[in-house]
């Protein structure tokens, strides 16, 4: 898709499937995407649309009834679908961390900070001497401006601010490449949040980190991300450049999406109302996914299913809107008979 | 009951919550601590307006609500309910009272009974409070007490967009969609005709396609049915879209009051100003100017003395670390109002960032 870019983390047709009673959930649909070292990228969606999965599948977390169905994770010019457990518990932490929306369930509470980052380096290298690795936390800790006797203390005398940088800390102690941040700054409040995504920004910037930030928060990816990718119902249906989506949608799900978020900075707004709601992903929609909902959909959407294609540089889309229709579509609007009834009126 | 034109007044409310120890400790240090989650709030609500409480997680927003519901009692204060003190009524009354009053919470699922269909949900306050007295009147026999319910339920699940009303009736909540769950917690509170609605984070775990939906219908419904709200919220972008008034609050008090339009165009004390301009806009070519204030919301047990958020705030003085600021008018015009030594107070020479030549209103 995009050889000429440093590359850090390449998905090929990744795919996540959930095995329940009521049939098989395909969570995340043959994902096709780059993440480039250095930069940011914000995965945006709606709850249920795989973002979550997504992330957790790139660390190899999904744990049964889901399973990686097909794909390819070449993180680094390795494929990590070929490396036994041993080899990808190493890369885990070490390579690629992982900070989750509440910092509390990821910390041990009966254990101290300074332990965690003697554990942690300690688990990549058994012969890391505690000194050595206390130096290096009480590098880290000040670096994200918490003063470094904090480390003595336990995870529940921290605020959730210092909680969240700490989790961040814990990735940096082992100098991970990626740090995959799923919903990160939530449970944060505003203020804090904002402290939070300035950190962060100074932290990429210093020390060259690539992120991916998992949010259903469009504000913080655009106050934060380099590029962004847009999923729904599994797939990613837009990508580009953030200034790019943000400013010339694409595709009509990111374009509702982003007129339906608030925007304090501005007066007198009127919030898109978005009809209907996500689709049920054990028996989704034929053809696009969004075109139960879709406002432009044509024939051809209900039939056919898109792919995701530049249609510009910088800037991926899947839509029919975008591509030439294949032959034996006219192009015809889609009688909008059969609109879901879910969560809308 | 007379209608007033303030349908709920709140003057000087406070809740302190006991912090619960152990024995030993107890023992040890000899003194109970409180937890001050409301310490000095007034303000009124006027009938047919939705006026927001707004503020950071532990700001005492939620605890306000609760108060006003009566579903606390306040440890100091007053609540007045169309001018009749709420804590004085015996129980009887205050049920019969509470008719009036309903309450939206942020997670439907949680606010649902797993085991109750949606009809029979919304259906449960009509049995109790609207039924009763229909057949005390005369207006339905026993025999038809059941065909009134649903007749009342489903018009009240079309109204709130819960259509076809005849079908979703039999469901249970888990076979709604998260969107529609909150229509049916909406119309369960809408349905046995209250007039005033505590709406707490009523959208916050919505999706953000839901939610402009979500907003849209409270605002539609309460035209339709005459309603005020107090809407509880941390989300000052969707604030915007539904408040007419909003009171900031910072560490159990108020710290800036006013229409939303003032206080969201011209934000006079530092919280307020560090608030909005924290709030993330969906624009990456947006910047923030402002610089954040440092650290988190300080312990409620021990709060700062003077202006609790002096610790905190850009451009505090010495006055604020020992003097309490009063709730004082930004100007004359308006019920615009702030508490801020610098802002509004005595002390406004000593704000670093009056530009000179601006004179004291």
């Amino acid at each position: 898709m995009e050889q000429q870019k440093d590359v850090l983390l390449s998905l090929r047709d990744l795919s996540v499937q959930y095995k329940t009673r009521a049939g098989n959930v395909d969570a995340v649909s043959n994902v096709t995407m780059d993440v480039r070292r250095g930069e940011v990228l914000g995965l945006v969606g709606e709850s249920g649309c795989g973002k979550s999965t997504l992330g957790k599948a790139i660390m190899r977390l999904i744990q049964r009834p889901g399973r990686i169905t097909a794909g390819e994770i070449v993180f680094d010019d390795v494929d990590l679908m070929t490396l036994a457990d041993e080899e990808m518990r190493n890369l885990r932490g070490q390579r690629i961390a992982m900070i989750f929306q509440d910092p509390m369930t990821s910390l041990n509470p009966v254990q101290r900070i300074i332990d965690h980052f003697v554990e942690t380096v300690q688990a990549h290298d058994a012969s890391a001497a505690r000194e050595l690795a206390s130096m290096r936390a009480e590098e880290i800790i000040e670096s994200l401006r918490i003063t470094s006797d904090r480390l003595d203390d336990y995870p529940h005398q921290l605020s959730g601010g210092m909680r969240q940088r700490v989790m961040i800390g814990l990735g940096m102690a082992l100098d991970a490449n990626l740090i995959i941040a799923d919903e990160a700054t939530t449970s944060l409040d505003v203020l804090v949040e904002a402290q939070f995504l300035e950190l962060m920004r100074e932290l990429v910037r210093q020390l060259g980190l690539t992120v991916m930030l998992i949010t259903h928060n469009i504000g913080i990816v655009a106050e934060l991300a380099d590029r962004v990718a847009v999923m729904y119902a599994g797939k990613i249906i837009e990508l580009g450049d953030v200034y790019e989506v943000f400013g010339n949608p694409q595709h009509p799900y990111t374009q509702g999406l982003l007129q339906s978020v608030p925007n304090i900075k501005i007066d007198e707004q009127d919030l898109y109302k978005m009809e209907g709601s996500p689709p049920d992903l054990i028996s989704p929609p034929t053809g696009c996914r969004f075109h139960p909902r879709c406002p432009q959909g044509m024939d051809v959407c209900a039939a056919v299913e898109p792919t995701l294609s530049p249609s510009k540089p910088e800037h991926y889309t899947a839509c029919w809107l975008h591509e030439p229709i294949p032959e034996g579509y006219t192009g015809q609007p889609l009688q909008m008979v059969a609109v879901d009834q879910t969560g809308a009126s | 009951m007379s209608q007033t034109e303030n349908i709920v007044e709140v003057r000087d409310l406070k809740k302190h919550f006991p912090v619960h120890k152990s024995f030993l400790s107890r023992l040890l240090s000899g003194r109970q601590l409180f937890v001050r989650a409301v310490d000095g709030v007034s303000f009124t609500i006027r009938r047919g307006e939705v006026f927001g409480l707004a503020g950071e997680s532990g700001s005492g927003k939620t605890t306000v609500g609760r108060l006003v519901l009566s579903l606390e009692e306040p440890t100091e204060g007053e609540i007045l309910v169309d001018g009749q003190a709420l804590g004085q009524l015996p129980p009887e009354m205050l049920r019969r009272e509470r008719r009036r009053m309903q309450v939206v919470f942020q997670d439907p699922l949680a606010s649902l009974n797993p085991r109750m269909s949606i009809g029979d949900g919304i259906g449960h306050g009509v049995r109790i409070h609207l039924i009763p007295d229909m057949l005390a009147d005369g207006e339905i026999s026993a025999s038809e007490v059941h065909a009134k319910t649903r007749e009342i339920v489903e018009d009240m699940m079309e109204h709130v967009g819960l259509t076809p009303a005849d079908i979703l009736y039999d469901k249970y909540p888990h076979q709604l969609s998260g969107g529609q769950r909150q229509r049916a917690v909406i119309a369960r509170a809408l349905v046995i005709k209250p007039e005033l609605v505590l709406a707490d984070e009523p959208i916050a775990m919505a999706d953000v396609s839901v939610r402009a939906l979500l907003l849209d219908l409270m605002i539609r419904l309460k035209d339709e049915f005459n309603l005020t709200y107090l809407y509880i919220t941390h989300d000052l972008a969707t604030a915007k879209y539904i408040c007419d008034r909003i009171g900031i609050m910072y560490l159990g008090k108020i710290a800036e009051i006013g229409d939303l339009e003032a206080v969201y165009s011209n934000p006079v004390h530092p919280y307020t100003e560090a608030l909005l301009a924290a709030v993330p806009v969906p624009d990456p070519t947006y910047r923030r100017s402002k610089p954040l204030p440092k650290g988190e919301i300080p312990d409620p047990i021990n709060p700062p003395p003077g202006c609790r958020f002096h610790p905190r705030c850009p451009i505090a003085q010495d006055v604020c670390k020992q003097e309490e600021p009063e709730m004082l008018p930004v100007d004359d015009a308006t019920d615009h109002m702030a508490a801020c030594h610098l802002r509004t107070g005595a002390y406004r020479h000593l704000d670093p960032t009056r530009s000179n030549g601006t004179g004291d209103s």
